[in-house]
């Protein structure tokens, strides 16, 4: 994932956090642009890091990516705030176009 | 005498043995002038006999007989028991079975003494009757008469009272089991639930996780083969998803990831469509309870509403099921309703017990948690579940007594 945006966007940095408690650390200390994220996380779950961040840093965009296809996951994922939600089966696809849609970038 | 009537009506009041028993002692003593008794009851060792009853008998006397030996020559009532028989000793001074207690006996001015063995129904001796009077003399035929008769009473009086005691202990071992029980079905219901979360997140997650991982890596060298192999790529891709949507099923079979990521009315919408998909059913699910419930309340209640439609389905004939959550001061309500064919809810109970109504799992989770289900039903009338559970629900459920 991160060689597809890194290519893709020619993004400078893309960091990764191993939990939701690191992806907040990490989000305070580097306000990156976007932040893709997981729901089934250790400590503290995809859908409590989004509401954190976005209240903390309402521009930070955040794209949900997850293996969970139930309706409900998605309903959830957009009242945690986040700006877009993903099929993980979708990533090699969807993912950079995604990426561009929340950024306001027009796609190449 | 105290007849067995009264004796019964002293105990029935709940009159301890020992008042009985003096009670008893009393009154035979008021039928002759000077003439004292008593009662040593059999200590639990079987070896020893201890003061039970001697209203009018000097203090220091009855310190010095309790815990007297049963044998073969220990005055007249550790004989008695010794022999199982009666004793008669018409002077205490000269008698040889009094040689230990002899000089006890003449310090408290007792001359003469006998005593009966207190025989239980099954012919074992419960301790002894004895009367003693100041003077030595023989018992009178009245006296060995009277004596007979207060044995007797006593036994009434003693096995009534250890009867009492059996089934009081008895009870409270009866309820030990019971708490026992229900602590050992609440830890139960745990382990299974925390065995299925298991499972259901391995399957849903960690499988799930290498799978979509393996249909990405399948779609990257897609791009890199001859169109000509496509189809044969699309083949193992749909393949793939076969064992993707098997695993997912019986992952959300086992224990929805819904109900511990979301809570329980997302996991129930989701059970719901699941439901209505495969019967037909029309389901709503309606709640007001705002945000997440303790853990336990949302399992408990998730699985509840399982039972509860797997019956709807089974035997109701509905086409709608409503479903209400609250949250209340008293703690949460969940109340399950259906258009279908009712039963009557009194008839099943009367001829097959709780087991007919088909809710002996419901009825086991909300005994966990003190909760309580209530079920309105009449033929051609629809059937209402009213469940209620307390607030107070903790981690550690309470094992409550009613």
């Amino acid at each position: 994932m991160r060689q597809l945006l890194e290519k893709a966007l020619g993004a400078p940095i893309v960091l990764e956090a191993k939990d939701g408690e690191e992806a907040l650390r990490l989000t305070w200390a580097h306000l990156p642009r976007v932040v893709v994220m997981d729901i089934t996380m250790p400590r503290m779950n995809g859908l409590q890091a989004t509401k954190k961040i976005k209240a903390e840093c309402p521009e930070t965009k955040i794209i949900i990516l997850t293996i969970h296809k139930e309706e409900a996951y998605r309903e959830a994922a957009m009242e945690s705030g986040a700006d877009a939600f993903l099929d993980k089966h979708a990533i090699l696809t969807d993912l950079v176009p995604t990426v561009r849609d929340v950024l306001g970038q027009p796609h190449a | 005498m105290l007849d067995e009537k009264q004796l019964l009506e002293l105990l029935a009041n709940g009159t301890p043995l020992r008042d009985t028993l003096e009670a008893l002692c009393r009154d035979v003593e008021e039928r002759s002038s000077g003439m004292l008794c008593s009662v040593l009851l059999v200590d639990p060792d079987g070896l020893h006999l201890r003061h039970s009853a001697a209203p009018s008998l000097p203090e220091d006397y009855i310190r010095s007989v309790d815990g007297m030996a049963i044998g073969p020559s220990a005055a007249c009532h550790g004989t008695a028991a010794y022999r199982k028989s009666l004793v008669i000793v018409s002077d205490i001074a000269s008698d040889p079975l009094w040689v230990d207690y002899r000089d006890l006996a003449s310090r408290h001015g007792l001359a003469s003494c006998w005593s009966t063995p207190i025989f239980s129904s099954d012919a074992k001796v419960l301790g002894t009757f004895a009367m003693y009077y100041p003077t030595p003399r023989k018992p009178s035929a009245e006296d060995l008469e009277v004596t007979e008769r207060a044995s007797r009473i006593a036994t009434v009086a003693i096995e009534r009272k250890r009867w009492e005691e059996d089934r009081e202990r008895l009870y409270q071992e009866m309820l030990a089991y019971r708490d026992r029980l229900r602590a050992l079905s609440v830890a139960n219901l745990k382990a299974r639930e925390d065995e299925a979360r298991r499972i259901a997140r391995e399957l849903h997650d960690s499988a799930g996780q290498i799978l979509v991982s393996v249909h990405v890596a399948l779609q990257e060298l897609m791009l890199d083969v001859p169109p000509a192999y496509h189809a044969r790529f699309v083949d193992v891709e749909k393949l793939l998803k076969q064992v993707e949507d098997h695993l997912r099923r019986i992952s959300h079979e086992l224990r929805p990831t819904i109900l511990d990521d979301l809570g329980l009315k997302p996991a129930l919408e989701f059970l719901a469509r699941g439901v209505s998909a495969r019967t037909g059913v029309r389901i709503t699910v309606d709640s007001s309870t705002g945000g997440r419930l303790p853990p336990l309340v949302e399992t408990a209640l998730y699985r509840i509403v399982q039972e509860a439609l797997t019956n709807v389905a089974k035997h109701a004939k509905a086409t709608s099921v409503r479903i209400e959550l609250e949250r209340g001061g008293q703690g949460f309500r969940c109340v399950i309703r259906d258009d279908g064919c009712g039963f009557d809810v009194s008839g099943i109970l009367a001829r097959q017990g709780q087991r007919g109504l088909g809710t002996l799992g419901i009825l086991e989770r909300l005994e966990a948690l003190g909760g309580n289900l209530q079920i309105i039903s009449a033929p051609g009338a629809g059937t209402e579940l009213r469940i209620t559970i307390p607030q107070e629900t903790q981690d550690v459920p309470p094992v409550g007594r009613g």
